[in-house]
């Protein structure tokens, strides 16, 4: 337990380690940075120093997984994720309009986070497996289909 | 995996080994494939795709290098199927790197260019925006232009597997895709300069010879190691009389593929701008150059005209170096002639053996089942001894260490006790006495479990580390590791500082024996250090430094009335009072024989000459010789030969003493061994070593409860004194040191003149 790893997130992380043979704590980086991200919203260096010491790793095995998803986040951003799908089939049924859509009602680019600290517009994202409702997007782990603007501005109000 | 397969490779039917993998069938029979990330001492990545073949009935190029051979597969290396996907890779792999072979280190001998003749095509068709990416600074001795990177992780691999803790890594994906350490943060592998060898390309080069000469114009010269008792085969590159770098040649048996960054870099020392070019006589407080010849003479007269004298040489010189040395001392009636001069503990002079040896060669060390290491941080006093040692480990043998202080192991020791020195002694005498030893049953104390593992081990191995070989009571710890391993049937072996330990002792550079074993009515260092004498010779050494106890030396020399010194660089002349300097050549300018500690006789030759009027030492020690009037005898090669036969002859051991104990139970204890680049003089005078991560930091390591009894709880530094001399130093609290004890490294100049590198200091407030 440190400063950064609470026993709460200890106890979150020892689940993932129990999930794996025990001489395979290296398998369990990956749960262990959600846990972190899911607690502090995104990850820096002493937070993956803090991972690396609890599973026991070199800290820099830990910055390899951390930087190679784009599910990780190293800056601060918004509290809630939106995620727009641009692929191939939601790209055929104005999946770009949607992000558009979405870029001009939040005034923010994809990539940044509005002011308010609210909602963090993911960089385009790629296929989601939501393609039978397409065009899709998914907020903060939840998906929601058959977007249209109207559906997209109260999906988008109702974020507190 | 050893069942026999045929496949047929190129239409040639070749046998191999079921499960091994293609590319080293295809080498091993002589069949060249393209390749980037495959190195046979790395794991298997597969990831640069340069080696893809062509195997009947798979569907699509295979990679050979992840490929294991079957029985009847039949590979295609040069076929138009094969040569297309070795095409279509070097495509890709060259989108995004740079045409600046002109103007890059690697340019003549670079992987990627020799293949991208072969394979690459003249024009890019890709005609987008191309990567760029920032530079990491990795430390003083590796240079990085990673926009050159071709993300083969060899060098990822190399930190991970061989040096053991892993430093770089591959940050980011796809087209951002990244090789280095993340956070801002240098080298700090004693190994890391063999990433440079390992980059198929330019992104990693050695930094203390960036674009300092083009490959094909250096000289290549076969040499050795010169500063540890591993003797690794090494090339010096040279251009017009100027050593330009080192890299390794391969010896499966010494250092297979690798390289220590000591021997590697150490070449720098050479253009040191402190070098000694010519004799110096001492005139009141200043140096005036004089002629070889005054030299000599001054130097002969000195010798006939004083009474007792004292010669001390550096255990890295060579055979041929060592048995002048001792035979111009001796011949003008000198006792003491000395190698081990960190060495405070002289009783018992004859009761090692003739030669140290490290009780086995460094192939069969995997063959033990355990390794016992008192008192070394190996890492840094012999980094392939201890590459060699973690291989062994890593198949499956075991290591258990007692250290004064916690180190930074590159493997998992079995066991690793941090024990205060003074209670060392005790500890053997308990394993020795244990009835676990002896077979019988056993506790759970550290002690017992190791007794009972030497007891029951079929092939057991027990190290003597400098930081045993140099504690005040070496004498009784040797007498009694020496009777735990009769008992428990344990090969002994020694660590002994310097390239050539076995040498020094083969030709009688200890006191009280002389070439061949002879006895010798000698007066041991310790001694004579008690009872000065007026002429002190030093040979490739620094006495304020190379020394058990730099105070106490220094007050010795005080009372003598000449100091001569053969010596590579020019030491401070406030420093220590040489009347006379005699100039010798430093690393990769000595030839000559080192025995390393398998006992293996190794030669090298001078890759450069030495600058301005340096002399050869052995030659030098002849001139010396005849002016003092005495016959030299032996000249040349039989002069080795006799060296060599001296190794068969019979030397009586006696038997070692058993009380006496002299390190006392009061007080704080210093305790430390130099550290990396502080072991000889020019480890000490190569700029990049002295400026890279191991080479910097001077700290105090303590317990917290020790600062927290000396009241320095909350500070950062603390003054040390010892012999009154007084330092101030940073302090590092760590919970795993002994609680009397305190870290301090030795060997370094900044330390000035504190005193035994075993003596109680006082700690204070700033």
């Amino acid at each position: 337990m440190s400063d950064i790893l609470t026993s709460d997130l200890c106890d979150r992380i020892d689940a993932w380690l129990g999930r794996f043979p025990a001489e395979h704590r290296r398998s369990a980086v990956l749960g262990a940075l959600r846990e972190v991200q899911k607690e502090y919203g995104h990850l820096t260096p002493e937070r993956m120093d803090a991972v690396a010491d609890y599973l026991g790793l070199p800290a820099i095995q830990v910055y390899e997984v951390g930087s190679f998803y784009t599910g990780f986040q190293h800056q601060p951003v918004g509290r809630h994720t939106v995620a727009v799908c641009t692929n191939i089939s939601c790209w055929l049924r104005g999946g770009e309009e949607i992000l558009a859509h979405i870029e001009k009602s939040l005034g923010i680019r994809a990539g940044e986070s509005t002011e308010d600290g609210r909602i963090f517009l993911k960089s385009e994202e790629e296929c989601l497996a939501g393609c039978c409702g397409a065009p899709m997007m998914q907020v903060d782990h939840v998906y929601h289909e058959n977007l249209t603007p109207e559906k997209i501005d109260k999906i988008l109000e109702a974020l507190s | 995996m050893s069942d026999p397969v045929t496949i047929t490779l190129n239409g040639r039917a070749v046998e191999a080994a079921a499960g091994e993998m293609l590319i080293a069938v295809a080498d091993r029979e002589g069949v060249p494939i393209p390749r980037f990330c495959y190195h046979p001492k790395l794991s298997v990545a597969a990831n640069c795709r340069m080696c893809l073949v062509e195997v009947e009935g798979a569907r699509g190029p295979v990679p050979a290098c992840a490929t294991p051979v079957m029985d009847g597969m039949e590979v295609q290396t040069r076929s138009e199927f094969a040569r297309e996907a070795q095409r279509a890779t070097m495509e890709f792999l060259l989108i995004n790197h740079p045409l600046d072979c002109p103007i890059c280190d690697q340019g003549g001998e670079c992987e990627l260019q020799d293949l991208a003749l072969e394979y690459g095509s003249d024009i890019s068709r890709y005609s987008e925006a191309r990567r760029v990416v920032l530079d990491p600074d990795l430390g003083s001795l590796v240079s990085t232009d990673m926009t050159r990177c071709i993300h083969c992780t060899r060098c990822v691999r190399f930190t991970e597997e061989i040096a053991g803790e892993q430093e770089l890594g591959a940050f980011g994906r796809g087209e951002f895709m990244k090789i280095g350490t993340y956070i801002q943060r240098a080298m700090n592998s004693e190994l890391s300069g063999c990433v440079i060898d390992l980059c198929p390309v330019g992104a990693l080069n050695a930094r203390p010879s960036r674009m300092s000469a083009r490959a094909w114009e250096l000289d290549n010269h076969p040499g050795l190691g010169e500063h540890d008792g591993v003797g690794s085969r090494l090339s010096r590159h040279t251009l017009r009389g100027r050593q330009i770098r080192c890299v390794p040649l391969v010896e499966e048996t010494i250092n297979e593929s690798w390289l220590s960054d000591r021997d590697r870099f150490s070449y720098q020392a050479a253009a040191h701008p402190d070098r000694l070019c010519w004799p110096l006589a001492r005139h009141r407080n200043s140096w005036v150059r004089v002629s070889w010849e005054e030299a000599l003479d001054q130097a002969a007269a000195a010798l006939a005209e004083s009474g007792e004298k004292a010669g001390l040489i550096h255990p890295s010189s060579t055979v041929e170096e060592c048995f002048r040395f001792q035979q111009l001392l001796r011949s003008c009636g000198a006792r003491t002639v000395e190698h081990r001069a960190r060495m405070s503990d002289f009783r018992g002079g004859r009761q090692h053996p003739h030669v140290p040896t490290l009780g086995c060669t460094m192939d069969q060390l995997a063959e033990s089942d355990v390794i016992v290491l008192l008192g070394s941080f190996l890492r840094h006093d012999q980094p392939i001894l201890n590459y060699r040692l973690r291989q062994a480990v890593n198949s499956g043998t075991e290591v258990w260490i007692i250290n004064p202080a916690p180190f930074d192991w590159n493997f998992a020791p079995t066991q690793e006790a941090v024990l205060s020195p003074r209670i060392w002694l005790t500890l053997l005498h308990t394993i020795e006495r244990s009835p676990a030893a002896a077979g019988r049953k056993s506790g759970t104390r550290f002690s017992e479990q190791l007794a009972q593992r030497l007891g029951e081990a079929e092939n057991a191995l027990f190290w003597l580390g400098p930081l045993a070989l140099n504690h005040p009571d070496a004498s009784l710890l040797y007498a009694s590791v020496r009777n735990l391993c009769k008992q428990t049937g344990t090969r002994l072996g020694t660590l002994p500082e310097g390239a050539n330990a076995p040498g020094a002792w083969l030709t009688g550079c200890v006191a009280h024996r002389g070439p061949g074993g002879a006895a010798m009515d000698g007066m041991d260092l310790s001694a004579r250090i008690q009872e000065p004498p007026d002429l002190w010779v030093f040979y490739g050494m620094d006495p304020a430094c190379d020394v058990a106890d730099p105070a106490q030396l220094r007050r010795a020399l005080a009372a003598a009335r000449t100091t001569i010194g053969f010596q590579s660089f020019i030491p401070d002349p406030e420093h220590l009072p040489y009347d006379l300097l005699l100039p010798i050549p430093t690393v990769g300018e000595r030839s000559g024989h080192l025995i390393n500690l398998e006992g293996r006789w190794q030669s090298m030759t001078a890759a450069v000459p030495p600058p301005g009027e340096v002399r050869d030492g052995a030659e030098a020690l002849v001139e010396l010789l005849r002016a003092t009037g005495h016959a030299p005898g032996l000249a040349g090669a039989s002069l080795v030969a006799h060296c060599r036969g001296l190794e068969g002859r019979t030397v009586r051991v006696e038997k070692p003493p058993r009380s006496g104990k002299r390190l006392s139970d009061k007080g704080l204890l210093r305790v430390g061994s130099p550290s990396i680049y502080q072991q000889d003089p020019a480890s000490r005078h190569a700029h990049a070593l002295q400026q890279s991560e191991l080479g910097r930091d001077l700290v105090l390591r303590l317990h917290p409860e020790t600062l927290r009894k000396h009241g320095l709880t909350n500070a950062t530094h603390a003054r040390l004194s010892q012999d009154g001399e007084t330092l101030e130093l940073p302090l590092v609290a760590d919970p795993r040191m002994p609680r009397d004890c305190v870290y301090l490294v030795t060997g370094d100049a900044r330390l000035g003149l504190l005193g035994n590198a075993f003596g109680e200091v006082d700690l204070r407030h700033v």
